[in-house]
């Protein structure tokens, strides 16, 4: 039996959003249950994604019942990144309890800074202690370490960064786009903690996405236009001081898991578009190794070559990526809708003949958990 | 305990604290403020639900059972019932420690005084509101009463415009 | 056709006090019992399901921190945070991580250290549910008098005390079975090696004697702030044959957990249409649910036991006749006749339950465990004496909204 996304919508990234969290959450459960064409009668259970710490508020889920569609619904909410919901709730429609669930994400950074609270992830005995420590000097010990390992440089980083910004211009959704970036614009940004420049890290800020996820059944009955669920892989690293920052090992595991789900041997001829979450511009590299679509330290090439460009042979996040704009809980999810977006037909940045996307998604500092979801549209196999 | 096998017979306790900032929260416009507003008139305020017919008090901006954005503004009557209620023993020094303060110590709350906190439904609301329930003697409530609103002497048009609900005719037993 | 997942495993730690463990070795304490008692080794497991209620420990995604001792590195990892029912929200999220097919072997462990907060008990997070409202409501011309009168009852007990006096004003109980019922958590987690507070022989009058916190909720009513981690091990009915399992395992048949509206206070101090908190439609429809997909058509006499999640004696009454067992306003009468006691013809929480232990996050998980440890027989000095063919475990949270069911039994569900 599989799974299909058979409707889905995102918020317009913004930051200081006019609008309180629940108005954010209604619109987008309530969208993008009408895109699947349903009623909130059809949804069996609803499963949300949204941190405490975040939120700044303890079980961020209970006052949002109502908004999210959860009334009298089998619900529960996942604390990481909305794709994981998704996740949960596959596992939910597999296991034959289920038909049709609606996953919402959302963040609002707005509430209190994402880089603040990635303080709260460290170890409260030692790295607590190092008033140095945070989501973003860790980014920069990471990139340390990777450029160290592999060919990559900070030109490299750059690059990452010109290119999704540049995407991200086309993008309707994205909060941060630049159609004229250079090179030059992104090393002379605010330098954080070196090589790490504001034009490096993805902006935090306010969002919300949705999806619907049904059985294969009631997907074939019900939607025109399916997206089918071919390959899921899930794996977390060991804690920041005993794993190898350099690479994603996690996204090794993850990525081969689904590759053997969905029976692809060659993901870099097989799969049509990439939308990963990048944090970081060099987590972009990284990933290019940790999803195997690249030779070990050569995760630079690509994007030196053009191959990752939304023309390239290989293109990776067309539409902006997270540098375009970090909705935290949301981000993940709005890579899936993304890639979905592109098997149908209707992504901005949209490339031909998309018959296969891979969407990913991280969590934890310098991406210590990584999930990657494999999409295929209906075609003939 | 299994597969550790080491007991430890010393341990550390490290004490420490983390503020790395303040949180800011968004409340909804035409909500709250306008119960306020005419908690100021003495009138309570609710928002209608036009397919389920609830009336949420104070304004509530989505219904839940209907899954649609509400605002039509209805009031409330003055008075209700009472559907539940607490008591609390005469208040002593160093028995109410609320967020790290000694409330009674403070001179906030009256050392003796004995707190009646009613759940109260007014008419025409579908929800509770949790009041001080006054003028009353703890041994005379009785579920179901019928109780009314009891306003500040100046209404300021702030939440304690709305300082309890009392009895709403002598109880004779 | 489902897939039948069986629970071949449960670990605990000691709950109570733990400032003789960090948060990293408490989980370690109640994962690798469990891994014991399964009898397999951590490269067995496929897949780990975890969840606790973040606030109380301060660290915001604590299971990205001890990854490694709890075996998970390199493997997948899923969590789940939904305030008082985390416990019973991970459970459901392990069993459904092998019913879907994806894994064969799952770890599930939820726990709490409340005693890593600066304040006690459990005010640190319970505080931050509704802090955001009361910071507003501040704004709005709230007085100090007001907050302090809202803060009677506690953080702790908070709405849950306007529950017990609606429960009472709807069923007609008195608060001598509401000592009754705490008395009976302390008697019998007396015989449980976990449990927290325990007081063998303690009788109502005991607790009677205790101080009026705000009637009716007196001190001996009020459950304590433990710590504690809890874990059960699913595996599927191949893997059990695989693994060659001789000793009697608990079958998952049945789960459900429909979410209410929040009582007390939406968003911004919004209304609710929540009147009486004692309704709990969550519960009805949860219990309704779960012995839909178990099978159960006639629960008081086709279950044996139940684990409730009742921090609070009258939420044991009061959802024992939400679940089924006894009719609305009734269950005061079973406990005056001891059905509900270890030896009784419907025991309740022979563990003690959440009234004697609550590390928060692990309690409903707690409450898995011990429904599985009845049916395995592995309940040793808290053993009901009859014999345990069906088991329901719940757990409760949220704002008075969450409710999670599970039906266990000692063998797969057929059909």
């Amino acid at each position: 039996m599989r799974v299909a996304i058979i409707g889905y919508s995102q918020t317009k990234f913004e930051y200081d959003v006019e609008m309180t969290r629940e108005e954010m959450v209604f619109k987008t459960a309530k969208d993008a249950i009408e895109s699947a064409g349903l009623t909130r009668e059809d949804i069996g259970t609803v499963i949300s994604a949204s941190t405490d710490f975040l939120d700044g508020r303890t079980i961020s889920n209970c006052m949002l019942i109502g908004a999210t569609g959860a009334y009298l619904k089998d619900e529960t909410k996942a604390e990481e990144d909305g794709m994981y919901a998704v996740l949960y709730a596959c596992q939910r429609i597999l296991a034959g309890i289920h038909d049709v669930a609606l996953v919402v994400a959302h963040t609002h950074s707005w509430i209190f800074n994402p880089h603040q609270v990635s303080v709260y992830m460290l170890d409260p005995l030692f790295d607590r202690q190092n008033d140095l420590l945070n989501d973003i000097t860790l980014a920069a010990l990471q990139a340390k370490a990777y450029m160290k390992r592999s060919n990559a440089t900070e030109d490299d980083l750059a690059l990452v960064s010109v290119k999704n910004l540049k995407n991200a211009s086309n993008n309707p959704y994205a909060l941060r786009k630049m159609p004229d970036a250079t090179i030059e614009d992104v090393l002379n940004s605010k330098i954080y903690a070196d090589p790490i420049r504001e034009l490096m890290v993805a902006p935090p800020c306010d969002g919300a996405a949705a999806v619907v996820v049904a059985s294969e059944d009631f997907a074939k009955k019900y939607c025109e236009n399916p997206v089918w669920i071919e390959g899921i892989g899930n794996s977390c690293d060991a804690y920041l001081r005993d794993r190898d920052l350099s690479r994603l090992v996690s996204l090794e595991i993850a990525s081969r898991k689904a590759y053997d789900m969905a029976g692809i041997s060659d993901p870099y001829r097989e799969i049509d578009v990439f939308e990963v979450t990048e944090r970081f511009s060099h987590q972009e590299l990284m990933i290019h190794e940790g999803l195997g679509i690249c030779g070990d330290g050569r995760g630079a090439n690509f994007i030196r070559m053009g191959i990752t460009e939304f023309y390239g042979d290989c293109p990776v996040n067309p539409s902006g990526g997270a540098l375009s704009g970090d909705a935290i809980c949301a981000t993940g999810l709005v890579r899936l809708i993304e890639v979905a977006k592109q098997i149908v037909g209707e992504a901005e940045n949209q490339i031909d003949g998309v018959q296969r996307g891979l969407a990913h998604a991280q969590w934890g500092l310098c991406a210590q958990k990584n999930l990657v979801f494999i999409l295929g549209g209906d075609y003939e196999a | 305990m299994g597969l550790i096998k080491e007991k430890f017979k010393k341990t550390m306790q490290i004490e420490s604290d983390w503020s790395v900032g303040s949180y800011k929260w968004k409340a909804p416009k035409g909500y709250l403020d306008e119960y306020v507003k005419y908690l100021k008139k003495r009138k309570i305020l609710g928002t209608l639900c036009r397919s389920c017919g609830k009336i949420y008090v104070p304004p509530r901006e989505f219904c839940p059972r209907c899954f649609e954005k509400i605002d039509q503004k209805v009031f409330v009557s003055d008075h209700g019932r009472l559907v539940a209620y607490l008591v609390s023993p005469p208040l002593r020094k160093g028995k109410v420690i609320i967020a790290g303060m000694d409330v009674v110590a403070a001179g906030i709350l009256k050392e003796g005084e004995q707190i009646i906190l009613g759940m109260v439904r007014f008419e025409g609301a579908s929800s509770v509101l949790t009041l001080p329930l006054i003028n009353v003697k703890p041994e005379d409530v009785r579920i179901g009463m019928r109780v009314k609103a009891v306003w500040a002497e100046e209404t300021k048009g702030a939440l304690s415009d709305l300082v309890g609900v009392e009895p709403a005719e002598d109880v004779k037993f | 056709m489902r897939r039948n997942v069986a629970i071949i495993g449960c670990g605990q730690s000691k709950h109570g006090r733990r400032t003789d463990v960090s948060q990293c070795e408490m989980v370690a304490e109640a994962v690798w019992a469990a891994i014991e008692d399964a009898e397999i080794s951590p490269e067995d497991i496929d897949a780990f399901a975890v969840g606790n209620m973040q606030g109380f420990g301060g660290i915001a995604q604590p299971d990205l921190v001890f990854t490694d001792f709890i075996a998970a590195t390199g493997k997948p990892v899923q969590r789940v945070a939904t305030g008082g029912t985390v416990g019973g929200s991970v459970a459901h999220l392990g069993y459904y991580e092998v019913a879907s097919g994806m894994y064969d072997i799952v770890l599930a462990v939820s726990w709490e250290k409340h005693s890593d907060s600066a304040e006690p008990g459990a005010t640190t997070g319970l505080l931050h549910v509704a802090f955001a409202n009361l910071s507003y409501m501040m704004k709005m011309g709230m007085d100090m008098r007001s907050f302090a009168i809202m803060g009677l009852a506690g953080a702790a007990a908070g709405v849950s005390a306007y529950q017990a006096a609606q429960y009472m004003a709807r069923s007609g109980c008195k608060i001598e079975h509401y000592d009754m019922v705490a008395a009976k958590a302390r008697r019998n987690a007396a015989k449980n090696k976990y449990a927290h507070l325990k007081w063998p022989g303690c009788t109502a009058d005991d607790i009677a004697k205790t101080e009026m916190i705000i009637w009716p909720m007196r001190f001996g009513h009020v459950c304590p702030a433990s710590d504690g981690a809890s874990c059960v091990i699913y595996a599927s009915e191949e893997a059990v044959k695989r693994l060659k399992v001789e000793r009697p395992v608990a079958w998952v048949k049945g789960l459900a957990a429909y979410a209410d509206e929040e009582a007390d206070q939406g968003e911004s101090y919004q209304g609710t249409g929540v009147v009486d908190y004692s309704d709990q439609i969550g519960c009805i429809i949860s219990a309704m649910k779960a012995y839909e997909r178990a099978g159960i058509k006639d629960p008081r006499k086709e279950i044996d036991m139940a684990e409730i999640y009742a921090p609070f004696p009258h939420q044991e009454l009061m959802f024992s006749e939400r679940l089924g067992f006894f009719e609305d306003g009734k269950a005061w009468i079973a406990v005056e006749e001891g059905v509900t006691e270890i030896d009784g013809d419907f025991p309740i929480c022979p563990s003690g339950g959440v009234n004697a232990t609550n590390a928060i996050g692990s309690s409903a998980m707690q409450r898995v465990v011990e429904c599985a440890l009845q049916i395995m027989g592995k309940a040793e000095e808290h053993q009901v004496p009859k014999d345990v063919r069906n088991a329901v475990a719940h757990g409760w949270g949220g704002q008075l909204q969450f409710n999670t069911v599970m039906v266990l039994g000692d063998s797969p569900k057929r059909k």
